[in-house]
């Protein structure tokens, strides 16, 4: 079982690296649109905004508790 | 008698460090700042793109009366910290006076909001005018509408504050209004710089 997720993380390891257009879902969308800064700022901002907020509140119980 | 269940949940409640209503709020004042940062997210798809914005032929925001009006808004956070503090202290009429001039101040920039609005509406910006005028509607008024729940809060806390509810040692109902109120007021000034500017 261990031997076969190694294997499996390999290839999937090897298939990113070696063929990054298959794995990006749809590169000539976002190029094709002339909002993509936009686009790239907006999910900038918003993907580390639910850790910042769990980390925030993880800090907030600690010192409270 | 009191039983010997209703002495634990004395001794529970007395040693209890954190308040569930108020991480019931904090929980709640974080879906609402994923909901806002979600707002934010999709304005950034339109203000930071090298299409035009605001885009040709709308009315031009009134940037220095909303400034005051953010000023006004700062000012009723800063009479409510300071509310809260002379209660500890145990001075009820100055925490009173706060308090009402906390909850005008709320209803200040409320009406001076809404008068912004009437005037926009009558210079041809709506919800269904265009983009622009759907996102300026929908994060000014959300947050025009957290801040209505805000002053009703406030009416609330000051009514029963009149009722005598809140001591120096015990006003939790004070301490959830003003966490909430400090989101409110705390969020505006990001969302004027992002709009306004």
């Amino acid at each position: 079982m261990n031997k076969l997720t190694n294997t499996l993380t390999l290839v999937l390891v090897m298939w990113m690296v070696l063929a990054p257009v298959a794995v990006w879902a749809c590169p000539l969308c976002v190029n094709a649109t002339p909002y993509k800064d936009g686009l790239l700022w907006a999910v900038g901002l918003l993907i580390p905004v639910p850790f910042i907020l769990a980390y925030l509140m993880y800090g907030w119980i600690r010192r409270a508790a | 008698m009191i039983s010997k269940a209703a002495v634990m949940t004395q001794k529970l409640k007395a040693d209890r460090k954190i308040e569930p209503a108020m991480l019931g709020l904090l929980l709640f004042i974080v879906v609402e700042i994923m909901f806002f940062a979600g707002l934010i997210s999709a304005f950034l798809v339109f203000r930071l793109s090298p299409v035009q914005w605001p885009p040709a032929g709308q009315p031009r925001l009134p940037i220095e009366v909303t400034a005051i009006n953010t000023v006004v808004l700062l000012l009723s956070g800063f009479t409510f910290y300071k509310a809260i503090k002379v209660l500890r202290e145990g001075k009820k009429g100055l925490y009173l006076s706060l308090l009402s001039f906390t909850a005008l101040l709320g209803i200040l920039f409320l009406t001076t909001q809404g008068y912004e609005w009437i005037q926009l509406v009558k210079f041809g910006l709506s919800v269904s005018s265009n983009v622009y005028g759907g996102f300026f509607y929908a994060l000014v008024g959300m947050h025009g509408f957290h801040v209505f729940g805000g002053v009703l809060a406030l009416l609330w806390v000051l009514v029963r504050s009149l009722m005598g509810a809140y001591s120096p040692k015990h006003h939790l109902g004070v301490d959830l209004c003003r966490t909430y109120w400090f989101f409110v007021v705390g969020l505006w000034p990001i969302l004027f710089v992002l709009i306004y500017f």
